[in-house]
């Protein structure tokens, strides 16, 4: 099984793809890879932020692949929230591994998130991704962990709650870490909140 | 070709196959069996060819737009050298502007998406050039910007792909390249279709519209403009450039600070764009256009559905026009730019377009009828009555100047200039009546009135210069019958004079030129050129009548009946069908006895007047009533009637005044604090058993001392209530003065403060406000001065009244109002209906005036101003024609904003200049009151503003009028409950009136209940109070 299979696979909501990965002796390593393709995918459409925090062109690349890794991290968080849920509300004895390959899987659909960045129809784009990805997430957990899509659903809700709670609380001071890698990569404090940034284009570019 | 079709010609051949068969044509079979199969592969190969050039094509799309937005974004971000010059492309003028012209308005053509440099497509060249002859001189035209491109740089210069651009330019432009050059020409349109998609992006636009507006920007700069100027701008947009248009002006406006318009020809608008920071956009559509009709469906912010977009709101407050260009496609030869083809009425597309743009540029184009009303108003019925109209009276009639007075030195009428006229004239027409008599001449002519050319004049002109386009709610409320100023509809540039003349459907806007009038003479006139014009500095103060007397109505001399002549044909056309002329009006002829000021007593010359009979208003009431009126006891001390003679020399009284209100002889007066906001908080509105009667109380803010207040209370005995005290002929002898308490604190030339409100109409005959047990009632500011009257010889208060009033169906035009207007006059004045309260407030460090820098500072006059500020606001309801009483916008609530902005402003007048705090303080009595006055502005603050801070429309003074209450409607309701103070008009006075107490204000309350003649109907409603 390589790459593309999986790639090609996991967006056309294949449950069996999901069955053979985890199975594959490869399989952590192609996770991996459809997660960094995934977050690159991501952090280009992401860029007009970087655009708007006025960064300069090499750090701009810098801060797509760290953006990438970043990423990577903040999928980790987010497979660990969900674990959590399985374990506590449903019991689920599934390895994590196994959880984190099928999660990362399911992110094979934010490979076209280059596409948001088209214009116009990049905002239509990016909910049609959101609502394929979390398809996909309902499909792998649905193989792989033998829960039903109502489970399924729920696992995914509250493994997002958890994720918030999380950020907000003991996850602050790792994301801490991460705005700090990022602020220094790309060599000035980034506003990425959404009001701060429609702001910053409000005052104009001389400003 | 479709799979659908492939699999029917194959069913066809196997049809076909099993028929051979059967009729045993085998050689036929084989050979058509053969044809066959060549077709269907040659099919399949073609189909698969297809697919993958149309896979190319989607790809490369997708990567051109990935990279599209990156010229924008690079732009933003510095990625382009610092030094790179926007402006180095600031477009030409179409046509030069002869020496020495004002430019009236600047206009910047933004071409289409097939543009790649500053040359048009042909068609395009000459549409420019026909536009520029059509339009007069004075009107900019600029050409060559390049829109889509961030840097303002043509395609086809200093670019990677250049040669590719200006290859497919050469095929745009000669077409001679067949498929191929289509092929390559089209790019240049893909490329810009791209463009477009980043303008109208919710996250790219705001970062590409700046920099369009940059190149607005400098190009205006370039061709003479500077921010603050004022000149008009309109920003003209053809295709893909209407959309570039509309994300580039709001932040043009933000720039500039001008008034920006958009014309949109065939323009593919997102709709997610702020429209409402614009004046106006004019949309203009061919029926066959097919490109533009794209827009409203793939722009979800132009889906009905979304009804809080830009789009939707700005259509929905008239901000937007569609005009249709009749059987017009899109482009080319049968586009609005199409040279040959014609419409059926002759004309080319070309020609009609520029006709209609040229039209709306120079502000002539009546581009959307108005709505006319179905339901007739009061001033539709009330203009049926030949006296409430001003041709009624001849000005070549005279009075006996022994017994009548001029109103005011400076009165006329005012006259809207139609629009051609108005760009010569910039201002209106005056037709005088009465003019000081150096100027006799003048009465009878017809002359310009201008705004004064000083730089405060201009600075509140241009505050409250707008276009005037209506809003639906405008339009609908029309046709409910509300007067709204219909014949400024699709004006720009409307100024406070115009909005004025315009603001009923007649030119029979009465007014006195107040202050300063300047007379200027020209010494070689022409016929089309008068030889006089005047200017003054403030907003001219609406009256009725042209001379006034002051008169005791002795008895009933007749009743005259005279038929309504012509009456209809002066309303509009729609509500005539409607409208029934009453066919016999009735006239009371009184005998009247004039004041004689040599014995002070009505004992002068007596004459016969007329009062005609009013109009009945559609509630059933009439306005005013003449019944008994001599009967009055306020016949007594004589009333001032105020009129003009009618073409048979009759005296016709438009409007009256009791005497006894005036006069500075109160029926009680009140010294101490608590005893006078008692007296305001509990008796002043007490209305049962009043009717027809008035009160005057003074009170003295100051403490009480001894037993003084014993003394004075009621002192003067009350002339209303009781059997009228008629003063001795030897107590009307002596000066006033000694004999009043009102001499102690009121002397000639005084100003006051006046906080007006006024009740509602009960009785049989109630109004339908007040059919629910709350009564909100009406609130306005005004000023009283004491002045000496010539007629009677004695002090009395003249009171004008400052009326931030909505839209309605009397035509009342809010404004600046003589008492005897707004209250006094017979049809459309409220004396005869409406219990009124008006409290004067004298406090020196209000209504008095600080000397600074050597110049006279009153902060009354501050407040003024920003009265007059709000009420030419309101005549045009910030550009969208109407204004509507709701709970963040109302008479009171927009009055006290005014009061509120006075207040800041003097504030940051003493916060940013330390000087200026000096001279307030330079000698010890200023430096008393200027404390006094900080007191009063924090304590009317913290009494406005209950919740700590000013609502936002207040802190940042937005045009926000004319929204309708449905509209915003939680939003209103909020913010009239945060201002709840001055949300009811008879709190809001209270509160005010006790601020001014507390530093020892004297007030004098002047209350009236349905006074002139007795209406058994009608019944005095006092405002709800509201607890405290």
């Amino acid at each position: 099984m390589n790459f593309w299979d999986v790639e090609v696979g996991a967006i056309s909501l294949n449950p069996e793809t999901y069955r053979r990965v985890v199975e594959s002796s490869s399989g952590g390593l192609i996770a991996l890879g459809v997660l960094l393709l995934s977050g690159f995918s991501e952090a280009i459409a992401q860029g007009i932020v970087l655009f708007v925090n006025r960064v300069k062109p090499l750090r701009f690349v810098l801060s797509l692949a760290i953006a990438s890794i970043l990423f990577v991290f903040g999928f980790l968080f987010w497979a660990g929230s969900t674990w959590m849920v399985l374990k506590i509300f449903f019991g689920t004895r599934a390895p994590l591994i196994q959880l984190l390959i099928t999660l990362a899987v399911s992110f094979a659909p934010k490979v076209f998130s280059i596409f948001i960045a088209l214009p116009y129809l990049g905002v239509p784009i990016s909910i049609i991704l959101s609502i394929w990805s979390f398809l996909a997430f309902l499909v792998g957990i649905r193989a792989t962990l033998g829960l039903d899509l109502w489970q399924g659903f729920w696992c995914g809700v509250l493994g997002w709650a958890v994720l918030q709670l999380l950020q907000r609380t003991v996850g602050r001071p790792v994301a801490n870490i991460g705005k700090w890698i990022r602020n220094s990569v790309a060599g000035v404090p980034l506003v990425t909140d959404l009001k701060d940034l429609e702001r910053i284009i409000a005052q104009g570019r001389r400003s | 070709m479709s799979n659908r079709k492939i699999s029917r010609w194959i069913g066809l051949g196997l049809f076909t196959l099993v028929l051979s068969l059967v009729i045993g044509f085998s050689t036929v079979i084989q050979g058509v069996l053969l044809a066959i199969t060549l077709t269907l592969a040659g099919l399949a190969a073609t189909w698969n060819f297809s697919l993958q050039i149309i896979s190319i094509l989607i790809i490369t799309l997708m990567f051109a737009g990935l990279l599209i937005p990156l010229e924008a974004l690079g732009w933003w971000a510095g990625w382009y050298d610092d030094d790179l010059d926007t402006a180095s492309y600031p477009g030409t003028l179409e046509e030069p502007i002869p020496e020495n012209t004002d430019i009236r308005k600047y206009v910047i053509y933004l071409d289409g998406i097939c543009q790649s440099h500053s040359q048009y497509l042909p068609e395009v060249e000459i549409f420019l050039n026909e536009l520029a002859i059509a339009l007069p001189d004075d009107i900019a035209l600029i050409r060559g910007l390049m829109p889509y491109s961030v840097l303002n740089k043509p395609l086809t210069e200093d670019r990677w792909l250049s040669f590719l651009w200006r290859k497919a330019d050469h095929y745009q432009m000669t077409a001679s390249g067949g498929i191929f050059g289509l092929l390559i020409g089209v790019t240049i349109n893909i490329r810009n279709t791209l463009i477009v998609g980043v303008a109208a992006d919710q996250r790219y636009g705001p970062i590409y519209n700046q920099a369009t507006a940059q190149m607005i920007y400098d190009s205006l700069i370039h061709h003479g403009y500077w921010r603050g100027c004022g000149i008009p701008i309109t920003i003209l947009g053809y295709s893909g450039g209407g959309q570039m248009a509309a994300g580039a002006a709001p932040y043009v406006k933000r720039a500039l600070a001008a008034p920006i318009e958009l014309v949109s020809l065939a323009g593919v608008i997102s709709g997610n764009h702020n429209l409402l920071a614009v004046e106006h956009l004019y949309h203009i559509v061919g029926d066959n256009d097919l490109v533009e009709k794209q827009g409203p469906v793939i722009f979800p912010r132009r889906w009905q559905l979304l009804f809080l977009s830009y789009w939707n709101r700005a259509k929905a407050r008239g901000k937007i026009s569609f005009i249709s260009l009749g059987p017009v496609g899109h482009n080319a030869a049968n586009g609005p730019y199409g040279a040959e083809a014609r419409l059926p009425d002759g004309r080319t597309h070309l020609q009609q377009t520029v006709e209609v743009i040229s039209g709306i540029l120079q502000g002539t184009s009546a581009v959307v009828s108005a709505a006319r009303a179905t339901t007739p108003s009061h001033y539709d019925l009330y203009q049926q009555a030949a006296f409430n109209r001003p041709e009624f009276y001849p000005l070549d009639q005279t009075v006996d100047p022994g017994l009548y007075q001029a109103i005011a030195p400076w009165l006329g009428r005012l006259i809207l200039p139609t629009p051609q006229e108005r760009y010569t004239l910039r201002g209106v027409w005056f037709e005088v009546h009465h003019a000081p008599t150096e100027y006799q001449h003048l009465i009878g002519k017809v002359i310009p009135l201008c705004w004064s050319s000083d730089a405060a004049t201009q600075r509140f002109v241009k505050t409250t210069t707008k276009a005037v386009h209506f809003s639906q709610e405008a339009e609908d409320s029309q046709r409910q019958g509300v007067i709204h100023p219909d014949r400024l509809n699709h004006w720009q540039q409307v100024d406070p004079l115009e909005s004025l003349a315009g603001a009923r459907p007649n030119d029979d806007v009465i007014v006195a030129l107040t202050d300063f009038v300047e007379v200027q003479s020209a010494d070689n006139s022409q016929e089309d050129h008068p030889a006089y014009g005047l200017r003054i500095n403030r907003e001219p103060l609406q009256i009725t009548g042209r001379y006034y007397g002051l008169v005791k109505i002795l008895q009933v001399a007749e009743l005259q009946s005279q038929t309504a002549v012509e009456t209809l044909t002066i309303t509009n056309a729609a509500s005539t069908s409607i409208l029934a002329a009453p066919a016999i009006q009735t006239s009371r002829l009184f005998r009247v006895a004039h004041y004689d000021r040599a014995t002070h007593q009505f004992n002068g010359a007596e004459e016969i007047v007329s009062f005609p009979q009013v109009v009945l208003s559609k509630y059933g009431s009439y306005p005013s009533t003449t019944r008994d009126i001599e009967k009055m006891p306020l016949n007594e001390t004589g009333w001032y009637i105020y009129g003009a003679k009618d073409a048979n020399g009759m005296f016709v009284v438009q409007a009256i005044a009791p005497r006894a209100l005036f006069r500075l002889l109160p029926d009680k007066v009140i010294i101490g604090k608590q005893k006078s906001w008692r007296y305001l908080k509990k008796q002043a509105w007490q209305v049962k058993g009043k009717k027809g009667q008035i009160k005057s109380v003074m009170l003295v803010g100051a403490e009480e001392t001894g037993n003084r207040e014993q003394e004075t209370e009621d002192a003067i005995p009350d002339h209303t209530l009781k059997p009228v005290r008629v003063a001795s002929p030897q107590e009307l002898t002596r000066s006033l003065e000694p004999l009043s308490p009102a001499s102690q604190f009121w002397n000639e030339g005084d100003r006051a403060l006046v906080l007006h409100v006024y009740g509602g109409i009960g009785g049989k005959k109630r109004e339908p406000a007040a059919r629910t047990p709350i009564f909100f009632g009406h609130f306005a500011y005004g000023v009283a001065t004491v002045i000496r009257e010539p007629l009677a010889d004695e002090l009395k208060f003249d009171i004008q009244y400052h009326q931030v009033y909505s839209h309605n169906i009397d035509g009342i035009v809010a404004g600046r109002f003589a008492w005897n207007r707004f209250m006094g006059d017979r049809q459309i004045g409220w004396l005869g209906t409406r219990p009124v309260c008006d409290v004067l407030i004298k406090l020196e460090s209000f209504t008095g005036a600080f000397d600074v820098y050597g110049k006279k500072y009153s902060v009354l006059n501050v407040l003024l101003y920003e009265l007059e500020v709000m009420i030419a606001r309101y005549r045009i309801g910030d550009g969208t024609g109407g204004t509507y009483v709701g709970p963040a916008h109302n008479c009171c609530q927009d009055s006290n904003q005014a009061l509120y902005a006075a207040l800041k402003r003097v504030r940051n007048a003493i916060q940013s200049d330390p000087k200026f705090v000096e001279e307030l303080q330079d000698d010890p009595g200023e430096a008393e009151r200027f404390e006094q006055l900080i007191k009063l502005t924090e304590g009317i603050r913290q009494k406005l503003l209950p919740f700590g801070s000013a609502r936002a429309d207040w802190q940042n003074n937005q045009s926000s009028l004319g929204i309708s209450p449905e509209e915003d409607f939680f939003q209103g309701v909020s913010v009239g409950l945060r201002s709840w103070r001055t949300l009811l008009p008879r709190v809001a006075s209270e509160a005010i009136a006790k601020q001014f107490l507390d530093q020892g204000a004297t007030l004098w309350v002047l209350r009236t209940n349905q006074i002139g003649g007795n209406d058994p109907d009608i019944e005095p409603i006092a405002p709800t109070q509201f607890g405290w």
